[in-house]
């Protein structure tokens, strides 16, 4: 019966995420009917006499096809990071900027902005400058060859602190009419802007890193009892973190800078896979992915579709995003279900 | 017969502040090894360092005849067992998660536990007893449970040698007596060799099979419990006067009891 249980909800999370992209391609301002979409598709791969304008394929294959894959790329990606950070620094309140990578990467945006980048450079900057940060909360937090998990978050609040402030600064000397807004509609995140481009340079690195930390996601349950414990139980606890690092570091850098700031998935996204499938990392890394593509698929298709303006992702995560926790939290009292 | 646990002239110190130093021990297969002393007289960091997970500043130390530091983590979690002092964590994992982890220095780095290494894990909750909890929240259970899922941990690294910090304190009296009865039967039918801390005498009187007395990083006296569990020991160790009682136990036989004499005007 339980077992049975478990089937059904993975067999949900794969349907979600595939349901959800298949049914974003209808939405927008250009209508595709549901047959010509399939046609279009099919043509790719079979040889079909195209039967409809120029129009429909650009907008498919240039506009919605690139926003959905990267919407779903960076869902997920935010979500998994989120799950392996909260695990390894045994911390259900962290996100995965707890070691600056988006202070990093949001000041390095705002550096290419001001020095009139165009937006390969700015997402260039921000990657560069995220992975900075995070290499120097690392580098600050190694004492006696090791790295404490306090140490860890210590010096991620640190980094963090210190590119916010220069990130200040460099709003404070921009120009106020052009590269300021620019940096604040940066910062509040956004897929308006994507292009084919940027799926073929964000996208690989995220997978990339998703899968490293797939790969070792059963062993962030031993490095969640603590460091004494893990080494125990004969795990190379800094090899282990590193990669889980690492592997955070690239997916949130990669997403950042090519959609700018979008907070509060990392950290929620893994909670609602607790309730669904229970604390254990082997079963909540692929959880939090399939349900963290979902969910900013569904805002980003809410982004571009709810009024005629496209809304700043990082405003709607937090504004859908917030009310649902605190309803899912009211229910299962503190994910205790 | 070779020592499963050899350690010669071991020194530890947290920076300038040393901790225990010119410690010599060894630990033969069907050892139960009692280390009593005072709060904060090493012993904890003592059973750190013979796990490795402290490295000792100075000293040499053999893990069945192989020198610790030629060691790779997983083998020495091969070798080794260490139940910790049941805590509280973050994450509800049930109680069959927590035995699992234990399966980890047996696979490879990407793997994650098989269908046998569940079988080994249930197993291993089956010989502490608690085979029926492997479904529960980790979180949820009683402590003595959590105390026994964490030596179910250990077993499932198939170890040798069985490193336990004050597995009975926090524990109500019949918890206490579980765990002892488990361990000594792990002595007898896994022929697992053990070191254990504790802060009760009488409890060393009952499973031991050697005592160390640890206080101000070194050992006051090693032996048999009968010969090294006396009043004038005790009072050096604790500062406090007892009464050793002999009395009739289950098996026909006599058994010493430790009576700890309460200053009466200090009580009323």
């Amino acid at each position: 019966m339980r077992f049975d249980k478990r089937r059904l909800i993975a067999a949900l999370l794969v349907i979600l995420p595939l349901a959800l992209a298949g049914l974003s391609f209808f939405l927008g301002r250009f209508p595709i009917a549901p047959a010509t979409l399939l046609k279009v598709l099919a043509s790719r791969v079979a040889p079909i006499q195209p039967d409809w304008p120029d129009t429909v394929e650009t907008v498919i294959f240039n506009i919605r096809l690139p926003r959905i894959l990267l919407a779903l790329c960076i869902g997920a990606g935010l979500s998994v990071s989120g799950a392996a950070f909260q695990g390894m620094f045994q911390n259900p309140l962290v996100s995965p900027d707890i070691l600056g990578v988006t202070a990093g990467a949001g000041f390095g945006a705002a550096i290419g902005i001001l020095l009139g980048g165009n937006s390969l450079a700015v997402q260039g900057f921000a990657l560069v400058f995220g992975m900075l940060a995070v290499a120097l909360s690392y580098t600050i937090s190694r004492v006696y060859e090791t790295t404490p998990t306090l140490m860890l978050v210590l010096s991620g609040i640190v980094v963090g602190a210190i590119f916010s402030a220069l990130l200040s600064l460099a709003k404070y000397v921009a120009d106020p009419k052009q590269k300021l807004p620019a940096i604040v509609f940066w910062l509040m995140g956004s897929l308006a802007a994507i292009s084919k481009r940027d799926v073929i340079t964000a996208a690989p690195p995220m997978v990339a890193g998703m899968a490293g930390l797939l790969m070792v996601r059963w062993r962030i349950n031993i490095l969640s009892m603590g460091d004494e414990e893990a080494r125990s139980l004969g795990i190379r606890t800094d090899l282990l973190k590193a990669i889980v690092i690492i592997g955070c570091t690239v997916v949130t850098a990669s997403a950042v800078s090519v959609c700018g700031i979008i907070g509060w998935i990392g950290l929620v996204v893994p909670h609602v896979g607790r309730m669904l499938v229970g604390p254990d990392h082997k079963a909540l890394l692929p959880a939090s992915l399939s349900l963290g593509a979902s969910y900013l698929l569904v805002i980003d298709d809410l982004a571009r579709t709810l009024i005629s303006a496209e809304i700043p992702l990082g405003i709607l995560t937090a504004i859908v995003g917030a009310p649902f926790f605190a309803y899912l939290l009211r229910r299962t009292q503190g994910g205790r279900t | 017969m070779e020592p499963r646990i050899r350690l010669r002239g071991g020194a530890f110190s947290y920076r300038d502040r040393p901790i225990f130093c010119g410690l010599d021990l060894d630990l033969f297969e069907g050892d139960v090894t009692c280390l009593l002393g005072p709060n904060g007289c090493g012993k904890t960091t003592l059973l750190r360092c013979l796990n490795a997970i402290l490295a000792l500043r100075e000293g040499e130390l053999w893990l069945n005849g192989q020198r610790a530091n030629t060691l790779s983590e997983t083998e020495r979690a091969r070798m080794m067992g260490f139940v910790f002092q049941e805590h509280t964590i973050q994450f509800p994992y049930s109680v069959l998660d927590i035995v699992l982890m234990g399966r980890a220095p047996h696979l490879s780095f990407l793997a994650s536990p098989s269908k046998r290494d569940r079988e080994i894990a249930e197993r291993a909750l089956e010989t502490v007893g608690v085979a029926h909890l492997q479904d529960q929240r980790y979180t949820e259970i009683s402590g003595g449970e959590r105390q026994l899922a964490l030596i179910a941990r250990a077993l499932a690294q198939e170890p040798q040698i069985l490193l336990l910090d004050e597995p009975t304190s926090h524990l109500d009296f019949g918890n206490q007596m579980l765990i002892l009865e488990t361990i000594h039967r792990l002595v007898r039918e896994e022929r697992i060799a053990v070191i254990m801390a504790t802060h009760f005498p009488n409890h060393a009187l009952l499973v031991s099979t050697r005592v160390l007395l640890m206080k101000d990083g070194g050992f006051i006296a090693e032996g048999v419990p009968q010969d090294v569990i006396t009043g004038s020991h005790l009072k050096a160790l604790y500062g406090v006067d007892v009464e050793v009682v002999v009395v009739g136990n289950n098996r026909g036989g006599r058994d010493r009891v430790i009576v700890p004499l309460m200053d009466r005007q200090l009580a009323v």
